[in-house]
């Protein structure tokens, strides 16, 4: 079994199925992670500012000369080091707090905001958001409190982190969904693969049955059953075909004797020519029983498994040799094209493949007028025509030329069993090969496409 | 006098390959179980046997398969209704030597019988083979006649030898076939008797005696008539 192409894969419901989930799982984790975001920061924000709004109202209440010893003790308390408070003069200059200039940007309404601050504010190197305030006290002095988001940034990480690891997941998990939707492509796959062995005639193949019992499994056992039923039938007629014949030629081989003694018997009598035509019925009765039986175990056989390497041009020679006298007789030239490099060989029963063909040829020689001609060729494909000058045969007989004892048209008055055509459609058919019945008046051409459709 | 054994279960089939092989001089026993058929064959007392393929108490296949175990090596001409090519394969690799199907001309399976027992007695390993005046030298790949070189086709040349070979017996248009082409099957056509026309007027010059001859519903015989 070939191994199964990605591109193969895409063509399957499962993998589309898979790759779409994947897409949306990533996509609802993309989204619940973000809104957990925003609102773990909005919450952390909201917490920040009742806590500024406490300092500042703190601020407020007490005396203005306690402010300063009130800064000195929150930042005192503050072992995480994020508190930020500057006390200025109305004119903006320093008089305590951790925090030497106020930050540009920021409205004096006593709201906190969140801003970015260079950190040389509070005597850091680098930029830090911070959500803070400004008011003014009640003696004109103007008061900043802040706090660095330091928290809200590690929250971000926490949640960008863990998104980088649901995304690993969702490939991963995508991954195996992929691999796992090759799985039912490979028994489809196989399934393919047998379906087409039981198209060529392999009737004896049936799907594989797994333990897993999915649905896979229950098509494979109502076709596997199917199949054991055809074969059945199969046999049941192959049987009942093998008994007609036994049944009948016995009868007709103790005729044939019998009518072969009484010749011995009358010889030399007037009854002998009566007798001897009587031969020659009996013989042309087993002929036509002969050639319709021939067709039915052609069409009913399983002979692939014989099948070999079959060397056409050698088999196109042969018909040419045996033909050539007989095309010589009524001045036909039989002309043989064959490539000039090999077409290689193809896989098949040679004797069929003769029959076919010399079922073809005999029939273009019977059809070709005095004097005419008949192309037996061998090209790239591979494909064998033949071809003949006859007087063709009408577009409404064509489709049925090839039913066992159909004489339509010119074939009427022309000697053969009747199944030549029928015989060559079921040896093509056998084989997996196309055969193409072409005419038009003064031209008929057969093709065989040697090759499997 | 070769002496046949004939395997057959249908008595009027029966009744007419003895009768049959009897005109053409064959000491002919017949038995009509596949059983003592085989007891009877292993015996070695025969030439060669005609052997049915469905046998009610046996397949003939059984019987070949046998035979050729024990080392019993006569020819062995298969006789059946089954004509499918597939189970002539099977007859032929049993170990049949030829596989000839129901319904047959009894003129047929002589010819075919006694190309076996010729077979056996065998004339294979000759270079140059003589009929009369007609010579045929397998090695320069060359025929003559009363002196006269014959300028034959390959096709002919081993036309010729197939007559050659089995000069004096019916050779059926179905071996005549099988010889030239290596197919098994009758073509129901005229090719054959083209081709034996053909090589005819190359062979039978004014002049010569004629050497082939037609056995009209059969085939034909090729030698020197009395």
């Amino acid at each position: 079994m070939s191994s199964v192409k990605l591109s193969d894969s895409w063509r399957t419901t499962t993998f589309r199925l898979v790759l779409l989930y994947g897409f949306a799982f990533g996509l609802s984790v993309i989204a619940l992670v973000t809104l957990i975001y925003f609102h773990t920061a909005r919450y952390i924000n909201q917490q920040i500012d009742q806590v500024l709004q406490a300092e500042s109202h703190s601020c407020h209440v007490i005396p203005s000369p306690e402010v300063p010893r009130f800064i000195a003790s929150a930042l005192k308390l503050d072992v995480r080091k994020i508190e930020i408070f500057g006390l200025f003069s109305p004119q903006g200059e320093y008089l305590s707090g951790n925090a030497r200039h106020l930050p540009g940007g920021m409205v004096w309404d006593g709201r906190p905001r969140s801003i970015r601050v260079d950190q040389r504010v509070i005597g850091k190197a680098g930029e830090t958001s911070i959500r803070a305030l400004v008011t003014i006290l009640p003696d004109q002095n103007i008061l900043l409190v802040g706090r660095e988001e330091r928290q809200i940034g590690e929250i971000r990480n926490i949640l960008l982190e863990a998104l980088a690891g649901a995304a690993g997941i969702i490939v991963l998990v995508t991954l195996a969904g992929v691999r796992l939707s090759v799985v039912p492509i490979r028994r489809i796959r196989e399934v393919q693969a047998i379906s087409e062995a039981v198209r060529d005639g392999e009737i004896g193949r049936r799907f594989p049955v797994s333990h897993r019992n999915d649905e896979l499994d229950m098509l494979a056992r109502i076709v596997n059953e199917m199949l054991d039923d055809t074969e059945h039938r199969m046999r049941d007629i192959k049987g009942t075909s093998d008994s007609i014949a036994h049944n009948l030629r016995t009868p007709l081989t103790r005729l044939r004797a019998l009518l072969n003694r009484l010749t011995h018997l009358t010889e030399g009598t007037g009854a002998n020519t009566v007798v001897l035509q009587a031969t020659e019925e009996v013989d042309q009765l087993l002929s036509r029983f002969r050639a319709l039986l021939r067709v039915s175990e052609i069409s009913g056989t399983m002979r692939q498994e014989a099948f070999g390497e079959v060397d056409l041009a050698s088999i196109l020679k042969n018909i040419h040799d045996a033909y050539a006298p007989v095309a010589e007789e009524r001045d036909i030239e039989l002309a043989l094209e064959l490539p000039s490099i090999s077409v290689g060989k193809v896989l098949g029963d040679a004797s069929l493949l003769f029959e076919a063909l010399l079922n073809l040829v005999d029939n273009a020689i019977k059809f070709a007028p005095d004097a005419g001609r008949v192309c037996l060729s061998l090209a790239a494909g591979p494909v064998i025509s033949v071809e003949d000058n006859g007087p063709g045969i009408s577009p409404d007989e064509i489709h049925l030329i090839t039913q066992p004892f159909y004489r339509g048209g010119a074939g009427r008055s022309v000697p053969g069993s009747g199944v030549g055509l029928s015989i060559v459609a079921a040896i093509a058919s056998l084989h997996g090969f196309d055969f193409e019945l072409t005419s038009v008046p003064g031209r008929t051409k057969a093709t065989l496409y040697c090759f499997k459709r | 006098m070769p002496r046949i054994l004939t395997i057959e279960d249908d008595e009027i089939t029966a009744r007419e390959i003895v009768s049959e092989l009897d005109s053409h001089g064959y000491a002919v026993e017949w038995v009509a179980s596949g059983e003592d058929g085989l007891c009877k064959a292993l015996t070695g007392e025969f030439d060669a046997i005609t052997l049915d393929r469905m046998l009610p108490d046996c397949d003939g296949l059984n019987i070949v398969t046998r035979l050729r175990q024990e080392g019993r090596d006569m020819p062995i001409l298969m006789i059946s209704a089954l004509s499918d090519v597939d189970e002539r394969v099977r007859g032929l690799r049993a170990g049949g030597d030829d596989y000839l199907t129901k319904p047959f001309s009894p003129s047929e399976m002589v010819a075919r019988l006694e190309v076996l027992l010729r077979r056996n007695r065998s004339v294979l390993q000759q270079t140059l083979l003589k009929v009369g005046d007609l010579e045929l030298n397998l090695l320069s790949r060359s025929a003559r006649r009363a002196g006269q070189d014959l300028r034959l086709s390959p096709t002919q040349f081993r036309l010729l030898e197939f007559f050659m070979r089995n000069a004096g017996q019916v050779v059926t248009r179905s071996m005549l076939f099988e010889a030239l082409w290596g197919y098994s099957f009758d073509p129901g056509t005229n090719v054959i008797d083209v081709h034996v026309n053909h090589l005819r007027k190359k062979v039978e010059q004014p002049g010569t005696s004629p050497l082939f001859q037609t056995i009209r519903g059969t085939g034909y015989v090729f030698g020197q008539t009395e």
